[in-house]
């Protein structure tokens, strides 16, 4: 049967006051095509102008507000019979036009009974819905006209090491400014903890204002999803452009999903990743120094086979900044003042410690992913009780933990007793992972420091809790995730929380003794002195100028092509470094053709000249083009460096300057990077990512790398010493330390290119672990045992150390902790309901449980106890409404409890299902 | 559309809870299996409004778990073609509309809404919306269509919608 198009014609004079309908539409018989009213109708009354047949809209002829007359072909319909819709749109293998099943019977996703002309994913988190070619083509070119008319470009943006680092290990708690999360991850959930780069929110404000932003990131979905709340509450950054792990197409690569995301071409599509592989090193890529604040940590969500891990090997350290009283460290003795200031000191004067104290500010090293507690802030530390609350509600504020997190480092703040000298005791003596204390110990260690905390009257009950609470930093490392379901770490955890009450409250003790009650100040704060993103910022609007500069250009020259910015970046970065005339000197191996090395690719990507010999300039006044500007050596003494400081006017400097300049996109002064003679052992090997100037920076303010990973993070900063001196022989040192403290501030503020500090601890580094604690050296099973080995005898001590507690408690704080140890209980009873982390968190809270309760605490505590009563009620009358039939249906025994007249429609309601 | 049927499901037990409270137990859990799951038969699973019957526990060999056949009725939705329900706005994109009606997903492609409407993705939240601005659908708007085709599979409905008809939209 010949199918000859349906042509609408105007049923009289009539003016057309609205379409229905666009070209390209499935219509039906019976649509409606389009409003009109009738020519020379006074009342302007609109009719309908509905379609006879069904089909597709094939030709339109008119407009809105034309008028035909009677007769004349308004549209044409391509008649469709069943099936004829092309399904361009489909969702779940079902047509999004005409609704039609396509998949086949019994078919598995995918499976279709027909080829469609659908094919290509155009949404990032929706890969079932796939568009045809042409809807994609249209929808693309809409695209990027409107980009064009807003002067934007588009950005895809990676997570993980770009704009944030997240781990999975453990991490202190109140850690300033980390998200703490949880997803499900395999058989449990798993905790995240995510930190964003400093100045991510300002970087996406400015950066969202020039560049569409999309995320592209091998997170799986819900990671990114989450990550993407965090940074972009209001989703006006990132909206639904979000692409994930679980829609990429291939497992390693994120180009391939640029074709289906961006069908037009992507010239107008920039990139910043911290890795090129994946994008196959393209041209439109911004390759993005790796962000790094966790130790140990690289990308988690790296590709598979593709692990990121070259430098994660260096330790990162941060170190505390520590807020803190100044008055405190004028009067480092007046311990018992602490407790009483504590309500006295006021936000601001904890900022204002911050900032007063410079040697804080400065002093900021790389050291490992613990917390270095710096010896100075232990003065402060010693009647610390002053800042102490403080910093502690204001971690509150920063880490997002729930009311139980607060409660928890509201008391961890009120716990800053003990001293420094404990933690870094507890560093050097009891690594986290080491098992050498159970509870008992803990228990009789803790009993003289609460004495002597008793006699101090102001502390309250927060002051002689405090000896026996872990070192602040500890209860952080433990605290966030019990308090919030704790499922998964907490074995580990309350391992770690063991000994670090053992250690520390010993030491907490002795301290005690010594000088009586030392304040440990709260907040946590590491430092991250990362400012890469300020540099990105600006690369990208140097980019979105130049793009649109061009595109003008070309604009008034009539063209329409646009420009690419596959040629765009790469001409940005060819300016940074133009006109510069470089020579390499041991940066890369004699037999290696200088155009296969990192070294000459960076220098040529920036725009520089290299040349193989130095080419002195002829006179002093004139200027010789050729003549060599750089000399980047990496070490003093080769023939070239001799002829450059011959030549004079060569700036002789070490890779480092240009990888810096390769970060920035900028050149970089070069006097940072002299050359020195002495700079024998320098780093020579090119390092592109790691060696930058800020890690030169922070490399030369590290006055001790880190400790052990993760877990335990006390490091001590011991002024202005060197590595070598606090080394191995710390233990001994501690004492000394803590007097000396106060000189901490080697006043390190500017860049020095003296790389003798570096040189020695350098060369530490590499057996500093074992050195310092031997337990770094222990494999991830030796620990593992060891946890579990105290896990076992922390449950068996559980109950015993748990009453003695509470008596202590009792006498203490009379009824409070009486209820508290109740409520316990009961929630224990009632946990055969539970599922299973819940048993697991009480049993881990309950041991140091009557040493962090305070008040909100209890409270939070009572709370949850309530709701699960309440739910018990709830269930008990949901449960009482059916009682009466039940006893009914069960005297009954069910022969005929369904009502007949249910049966009925039951029946006539599964007749019809099973119709369809 | 919302049924009211007879259903059986069995509830498989912990020996743990055999117990006073042995009955309660089985009724809590009848609830929470099954309220808000989906068989592609019947649909969603929207509340249980009465046990029928706890049958004879029988207890598994070896394991000691038992096993209670429960019949008891429920109110289901079945979403059928041709229906016109209310649905949530979701996600707005180029490619269409994402809503929900109630536990139910429905696209609704961006050929199905009325020509009129265009995409406009400057705005936040992205919108579709006409030309004057006086129809405007973005997320969390609440929104009346039809259901064109639904995907049922096992344990999950999915449907496909239009506006494409008079009343329907806004």
């Amino acid at each position: 049967m010949a199918v000859t198009d349906e042509e609408v014609r105007s049923p009289d004079d009539i003016e057309i006051v609205k379409l229905k309908v666009k070209k390209g539409n499935v219509i039906f018989k019976g649509s409606v095509l389009a409003l009109y009213v009738n020519h020379g109708d006074e009342k302007k009354q609109s009719k309908k102008l509905k379609a006879n047949c069904s089909g597709i809209i094939s030709q339109i002829n008119v407009e809105e507000g034309n008028a035909v007359k009677k007769n004349d072909i308004i549209l044409v319909i391509q008649p469709q019979t069943e099936n004829v819709c092309t399904h361009p749109t489909i969702m779940k293998d079902m047509c999004a036009e005409c609704g039609a099943d396509l998949r086949r019977d019994n078919g598995v996703a995918g499976d279709r009974k027909e080829s469609v002309s659908a094919s290509v994913a155009m949404v990032h988190s929706i890969p079932e819905l796939i568009v045809s070619q042409e809807v994609t083509l249209e929808l693309g070119k809409e695209d990027e006209i409107r980009l064009l008319k807003q002067r934007k470009l588009v950005l895809l943006v990676d997570l993980d090491q770009t704009l944030i680092h997240t781990t999975n290990d453990n991490i202190p708690p109140n850690l300033k400014d980390v998200k703490h999360f949880q997803l499900w991850h395999g058989k449990g959930m798993m905790w995240y903890h995510t930190r964003f780069r400093p100045f991510t929110m300002q970087f996406l404000e400015t950066v969202s204002k020039m560049y569409e932003l999309h995320i592209c990131t091998f997170g799986v979905r819900l990671y990114a999803h989450t990550i993407a709340r965090f940074l972009d509450p209001e989703e006006k950054y990132f909206s639904h452009r979000i692409l994930s792990r679980d829609e990429c197409f291939d497992a390693l690569s994120k180009t391939a999903n640029l074709k289906a995301l961006f069908p037009c071409g992507d010239k107008m599509v920039g990139i910043i990743d911290d890795r090129e592989d994946v994008w196959n090193f393209a041209p439109n890529l911004i390759h993005v120094k790796p962000y790094r604040y966790f130790q140990g940590t690289a990308d988690i969500n790296a590709p598979p086979g593709l692990t990121k891990s070259e430098h994660d090997n260096e330790p990162v350290s941060h170190k505390v900044v520590a807020h803190s009283d100044e008055p405190s460290k004028v009067q480092p003795k007046q311990a018992d003042d602490g407790g009483d200031s504590l309500e006295k000191s006021s936000e601001t004067g904890v900022t204002g410690d911050l900032k007063s104290e410079p040697v804080l500010d400065k002093d900021k090293s790389e050291a490992s992913e613990e917390q270095t507690i710096s010896t100075d802030s232990q003065n402060v530390v010693s009647n610390g009780g002053k800042g102490g609350n403080e910093p502690a509600e204001k971690a509150i504020l920063e880490t997002e933990h729930g009311v139980t997190a607060k409660a928890l480092s509201i008391i961890s703040g009120g716990s800053q007793k003990d001293n420094p000298l404990a933690h870094s005791s507890s560093a050097t003596s009891s690594q986290a992972n080491t098992p050498d204390s159970h509870t008992g110990d803990l228990q009789s260690s803790t009993k003289p420091v609460l004495n002597t905390g008793t006699s101090d009257p102001p502390g309250s009950h927060t002051g002689e809790l405090k000896p026996s609470t872990e070192p602040v930093l500890d209860t952080g490392t433990s605290e966030p995730p019990g308090s919030h379901t704790g499922e998964v770490n907490d074995s580990v955890i309350t391992n770690d929380l063991v000994q670090r009450c053992d250690s520390s409250s010993k030491d907490g003790a002795e301290q005690s003794q010594k000088e009586k009650a030392e304040e440990l100040t709260e907040e946590i704060e590491w430092d991250d002195e990362d400012d890469y993103l300020l540099h990105l910022e600006e690369i990208l609007t140097r980019v979105h100028k130049a793009y649109y500069d061009m595109y003008e250009q070309s604009q008034s020259k009539g063209s329409s092509k646009l420009p690419d910015l596959k040629n765009i970046i790469p001409y940005v970065r060819k300016k940074v470094l133009k006109g510069a005339n470089i020579v390499f000197s041991g940066m890369f191996p004699l037999n290696m053709p200088a155009e296969q090395s990192r070294a000459y690719t960076v220098a040529v990507a920036l725009g520089a000249n290299v040349q193989n010999d130095i080419i002195p300039r002829k006179s002093k006044s004139g200027k010789n083009p050729d003549a060599t500007t750089h000399l980047v050596a990496a070490k003093p003494g080769t023939g070239k460096h001799k002829s450059a400081l011959k030549a004079k006017g060569i700036h002789v400097v070490t890779g480092d300057w240009l990888w810096a300049c390769n970060e920035r996109w900028e050149w970089v002064e070069e006097s940072l990077f002299q050359l020195s003679s002495k700079d024998s052992s320098a780093k020579s090997v090119p390092s592109p990512e790691g060696s930058t100037l800020a890690k030169k920076n922070s490399n030369l303010k590290r006055r001790k790398p880190n400790e052990d990973i993760g877990e335990d993070c006390d490091v001590f900063e011991t002024g202005g010493e060197n590595i070598k001196n606090n080394g191995s022989n710390k233990k001994q040192k501690l004492g000394e330390e803590e007097t000396a403290s106060s000189s901490t501030g080697q006043p390190g503020t500017e860049i020095t290119v003296d790389n003798d500090d570096v040189t020695p601890e350098k060369s530490t580094d590499g057996n500093f672990a074992s050195s310092f604690n031997p337990l770094y050296s222990f494999s991830d099973e030796d620990i593992e045992f060891m946890d579990k080995e105290v896990d076992e005898i922390m449950d068996e001590d559980d109950d015993s150390s748990e009453e003695s507690d509470t008596e202590r408690e009792t006498r203490v704080r009379g009824e409070v902790l009486g209820k508290s140890a109740e409520s316990d209980s009961d929630s224990e009873s009632l946990s055969g309901d539970f599922p299973r982390g819940w048993k697991l968190r009480r049993k881990s809270f309950s041991p140091n449980k009557k040493e962090e309760v305070d008040d909100v605490e209890k409270k939070t505590d009572a709370e949850d106890d309530d709701e699960t009563e309440n739910e018990l009620d709830r269930y008990q009358n949901n449960i009482a409404a059916f009682v009466g039939e039940d006893s009914q249906s069960e005297s009954s025994e069910g022969d005929d409890s369904i009502g007949s007249v249910d049966d009925e429609i039951a029946e006539a309601v599964e007749k019809e299902f099973l119709g369809t | 559309m919302f049924y009211h049927v007879s259903l059986e499901h069995d509830i498989l037990l912990h020996p743990r809870y055999f117990g006073p409270n042995l009955l309660n137990t089985v009724k809590q859990k009848l609830f929470t299996e099954v309220e808000g799951t989906c068989t592609g038969k019947y649909g969603f699973v929207i509340a249980v409004t009465t046990i029928d019957n706890i049958g004879a526990g029988l207890i598994q060999p070896s394991r000691g778990f038992v096993v209670y056949p429960v019949k008891y009725k429920a109110i289901v939705f079945r979403p059928f073609k041709g229906e016109v329900l209310d649905a949530v706005v979701t996600q707005v994109n180029k490619v269409g509309l994402f809503t929900e009606i109630g536990p139910l997903s429905c696209f609704i492609s961006r050929h199905s809404i009325p020509a009129d409407m265009e995409f406009d993705p400057s705005s936040n939240p992205p919108c579709y919306k006409t030309k004057d601005e006086d129809v405007v659908i973005q997320e969390e708007d609440e929104i009346r269509l039809k259901i064109v085709g639904t995907r049922v599979d096992a344990k999950d409905i999915f449907a496909i919608g239009t506006l494409m008809d008079d009343f329907l939209g806004l």
